[in-house]
């Protein structure tokens, strides 16, 4: 099933001269887990932006073309409609951690979506578990690492579990073992219908993808 | 005669409650390239800035060439180490990229050098963004921020180099020009110590691997 769709999409920011796309089509199915390829300021993370309806609504530029999340018109949506079927980590975790402490951030998310308490302390439960990462619940998200954080968001995703998913470089500055983990869990996913956008630099992890994006090969 | 960059003795550290290190003893030689390992959290950038000056209260030593690190001025040390930061944005100083090298070569340089801005414009052409030099840094992408940092760290060429997660966010094209500049540095015997979790980019040009495991630091065979 098509679960999101780019016909003919243009755009540039706000007072800037040049178009960072100008006619981009795609469309993603459930289950797709795409490799969002190119070199940087080529338009990855616009993209995701784009997408997830940040750009235009919060970022400000001219956007024409059309937007389809489950072939709805997204243009057409809010932000809290989008964030039903979309759910981003951003490239920098300190950009979009909000709580002072784990556990609220995780559990942040699930709140606004009326899970109920027991099943949100499951899925707490569950992922901090898988990524053996126990330990961090109940720290302040502050005191934490780098990779530690984007731990956190990537477990808040998952918890959230929306159906398309949007990273961009999930994997910087992670060790392997927790690499690996990420992997197969985004395998699982998708094989149960969720569809994963990941935007990455590093060809180990072309190997996962069933389609790639390559932006360089979009004129400017 | 011995010459080493950092050499570190009984060093114990503590955010707060937390202990990050304890009774740890290390020395790296200015030639040296060494990768720092460890997981997430072990304390691989709180050592990156106990080095560079960013954390004081610590206990024991810590020797920055033949001083003292708590000893230095923001100034002199700058004169040994140049620090490239994990997080893009904490490298960059200037509103623009042009700028932004600018700060860095007169900051720490009371007489302004002609040769200056052939300099820069070496640095921007190497990491191929002289045509955003002049582009507000809060219009670039996270990639296009890294080289401006990676083009700050060429113009201090012969300091000894803190690199936290140097290739994250880059493609492999600019990678491979970062590597080649490590390589001649390496020829010219200039060290660095490098935090990465792609071991495998850096496993032929390093000296020495170490890991950060229970509050210390070992040597890895």
């Amino acid at each position: 099933m098509k679960v999101l769709e780019l016909k003919h999409v243009r755009f540039r920011y706000k007072n800037r001269g040049n178009y960072i796309f100008k006619d981009l089509n795609l469309s993603a199915d459930s289950g797709d887990i795409i490799l969002v390829k190119g070199a940087s300021g080529k338009g990855k993370t616009s993209l995701l932006n784009i997408i997830c309806g940040i750009i235009p609504r919060i970022i400000d530029g001219d956007l024409s073309g059309e937007v389809l999340l489950q072939q709805r018109d997204q243009s057409i949506m809010n932000l809290p409609e989008i964030s039903t079927y979309v759910s981003i980590m951003m490239q920098l975790p300190d950009y979009q951690l909000f709580f002072p402490i784990v556990e609220e951030e995780l559990a942040f998310g699930a709140e606004n979506m009326k899970i109920p308490p027991q099943k949100i302390e499951q899925k707490i439960q569950e992922i901090l578990q898988y990524f053996s990462i126990e330990n961090l619940r109940y720290c302040e998200t502050n005191s934490l690492s780098f990779g530690q954080k984007k731990m956190i968001i990537l477990s808040a995703l998952f918890i959230l579990s929306p159906q398309i998913f949007l990273l961009d470089e999930p994997f910087n500055g992670l060790q392997e073992n927790q690499i690996d983990k990420i992997i197969s869990r985004i395998k699982n996913y998708a094989s149960e219908g969720k569809t994963f956008f990941i935007v990455e630099h590093f060809d180990r992890f072309c190997g996962i993808a069933n389609k790639e994006i390559n932006l360089d090969s979009y004129e400017k | 005669m011995k010459n080493s960059i950092i050499r570190i003795n009984k060093m114990k550290f503590r955010y707060f409650k937390k202990s990050i290190f304890e009774d740890v003893n290390l020395e790296i030689m200015k030639n040296e390239i060494v990768l720092l390992t460890g997981e997430s959290g072990s304390g691989k950038t709180t050592f990156c800035r106990l080095i560079s000056g960013l954390e004081k209260n610590y206990s024991g030593e810590i020797f920055i060439s033949k001083k003292e690190n708590n000893s230095y001025t923001a100034k002199e040390r700058f004169m040994e180490i140049s620090y490239l930061k994990q997080e893009v944005s904490g490298n960059i100083l200037g509103s623009t990229p042009e700028e932004d090298l600018q700060i860095s070569q007169n900051r720490f340089n009371e007489e302004k050098d002609t040769s200056f801005k052939d300099k820069r414009e070496d640095a921007l052409k190497i990491y191929k963004i002289e045509s955003l030099k002049n582009q507000p840094v809060w219009e670039l992408s996270g990639g296009q921020k890294k080289r401006v940092g990676l083009a700050d760290l060429y113009l201090n060429f012969n300091k000894f180099w803190l690199l936290d997660e140097p290739t994250a966010g880059l493609d492999n094209g600019i990678i491979n020009i970062f590597m080649e500049i490590l390589k001649q540095r390496k020829k010219q015997n200039l060290g660095a110590l490098i935090i990465s979790h792609r071991q495998e980019i850096f496993a032929d040009i390093i000296h020495r691997k170490l890991e950060i495991k229970q509050n210390k630091i070992w040597d890895v065979q």
